[in-house]
């Protein structure tokens, strides 16, 4: 439908702050990247910062580890699921009534539960 | 219990009383298949018990001793989980939680409300251009964020400029170091970035509610403001639902934003249970203090679950 003359007015001026809120960070943190200056005042269009930033942090070598990373979990996620999405879906499983619940459970409990004991057992 | 074992049981004695033959074959083949299917799925659930079973037995364990990681442990029983009516810095980040459960849950579905409200009721030029905006904060990972508005809360940063700007200079403070300002700073993070979680959510359920009850609403004379509230908020109460549980359980497991941003500090006056977790486990081990942490957290966040799914699905 169309809404009247001012209530179309009244939305834009209300999403258009909204925007300019949600905008100005994100704003103000490409413009630091872009500064000349070292403390990041805004100022001047520098892409070189990107290049300096690219071979200090030796961003090469992180983004092979995180593709690495990547790839591997999304490969084992996905032999997983198959296996257990066929079994549990298609065939049925032996003790299903127990063990898809503890599944479910397993999804809904969060990481601060398992972290720690994860944590020392691994680290020995 | 019906276990596997019943079944086959049950398949064998079939054989011996009146059901037809065929059946019994059928019943015995999908008690095969079924099996099979257990050793389908003996791979994952193999590495879920590992990774996450056990671990997650294993945490209730350590939470019942005092162990700093590396010496002998020594049973406490109950101790680690009264730290939270006792350890002041414990309880105030419980605190802490229900604060910042105002802003990482309860404005953000406000203005998603709000947003998602004025989004769809007209159809005006520009509407996709403004969901774009909105939602653009969540795909920035959680680190850049807290950076950026680390930058911006500093002594110097843009926030205090802008409040110099406008004549409101007497304001200006490092915000994130102010003992009364750090947490309602921090929230406001959580709003900034979850608000456009919550309108795409609210859009998408708004777009299920039937075209007549807005046109019997119009028909009946009803505003924007009154259509509002008689048919789209009770139209979105699944995903209002839906949107409590996931940001309230966030707001309770704030870690990475307060961690980059503050460390808990000035003093502990942004200490979250994660944060103290971390610390626990991490830094200055009392590994059965952050195992028990851990539990009432993963208690606490499937009670939140439960009782949300409960009082929204109810008719």
């Amino acid at each position: 439908m169309r809404a009247s003359r001012t209530e179309q007015v009244a939305n834009y001026v209300v999403l258009v702050v909204i925007s300019l809120v949600v905008l100005w960070p994100a704003a103000t943190f490409v413009l630091a990247a872009l500064s000349s200056d070292r403390a990041g005042r805004p100022g001047g269009v520098h892409w070189d910062n990107f290049v300096t930033a690219w071979q200090q942090a030796d961003f090469s070598r992180a983004m092979t580890v995180s593709i690495t990373i990547a790839v591997a979990a999304s490969i084992g996620q996905v032999l997983l699921a198959v296996l257990g999405g066929y079994g549990f879906g298609v065939l049925g499983v032996a003790g299903q009534k127990v063990l898809f619940p503890v599944v479910l459970l397993g999804l809904m409990i969060s990481l601060e539960a398992i972290i720690v004991p994860l944590y020392y057992q691994f680290r020995s | 219990m019906p276990g596997p074992g019943n079944d086959v049981v049950r398949g064998a004695s079939l054989v011996d009383r009146t059901t037809p033959a065929h059946r019994v074959r059928a019943r015995s083949l999908r008690a095969r298949a079924r099996w099979t299917g257990l050793a389908f799925a003996a791979p994952p659930l193999a590495l879920y018990g590992f990774v996450v079973l056990w671990p997650l037995l294993q945490s209730v364990q350590y939470s019942f001793f005092d162990w700093d990681g590396v010496s002998q442990a020594t049973w406490v029983g109950l101790k680690n989980y009264t730290g939270f009516l006792t350890d002041p810095v414990l309880r105030s980040s419980l605190g802490h939680v229900l604060v910042l459960i105002v802003f990482f849950s309860l404005l953000p579905i406000a203005l998603g409300l709000l947003s998602a409200a004025m989004l769809t009721r007209a159809r005006q030029p520009g509407m996709g251009l403004f969901r774009w905006i909105f939602f653009l904060p969540q795909v920035l990972t959680s680190v850049v964020v807290a950076l950026m508005f680390k930058r911006i809360y500093s002594s110097e940063g843009s926030l205090n400029t802008l409040l110099d700007a406008i004549g409101l200079g007497g304001l200006t403070r490092a915000w994130l170091a102010d003992f009364t300002w750090a947490l309602p700073a921090l929230g406001l993070i959580g709003t900034w970035v979850t608000f456009g979680f919550c309108m795409v959510l609210f859009i998408s359920g708004t777009s299920a509610i039937p075209d007549e009850l807005y046109e019997a609403a119009r028909v009946d004379g009803a505003g924007a403001v009154r259509e509002f509230f008689a048919v789209t908020l009770p139209g979105l109460r699944g995903q209002i639902g839906v949107a409590l549980t996931l940001t309230i359980t966030a707001a309770l497991r704030t870690f990475d934003l307060v961690w980059v941003t503050t460390r808990g500090g000035p003093g502990t006056s942004t200490m979250t249970p994660a944060v103290l977790l971390y610390r626990a486990a991490f830094q200055n081990p009392d590994v059965g203090r952050a195992a028990a942490i851990g539990v009432v957290m993963a208690v606490v966040c499937l009670l939140i679950a439960l009782a949300i799914t409960r009082i929204t699905e109810k008719d």
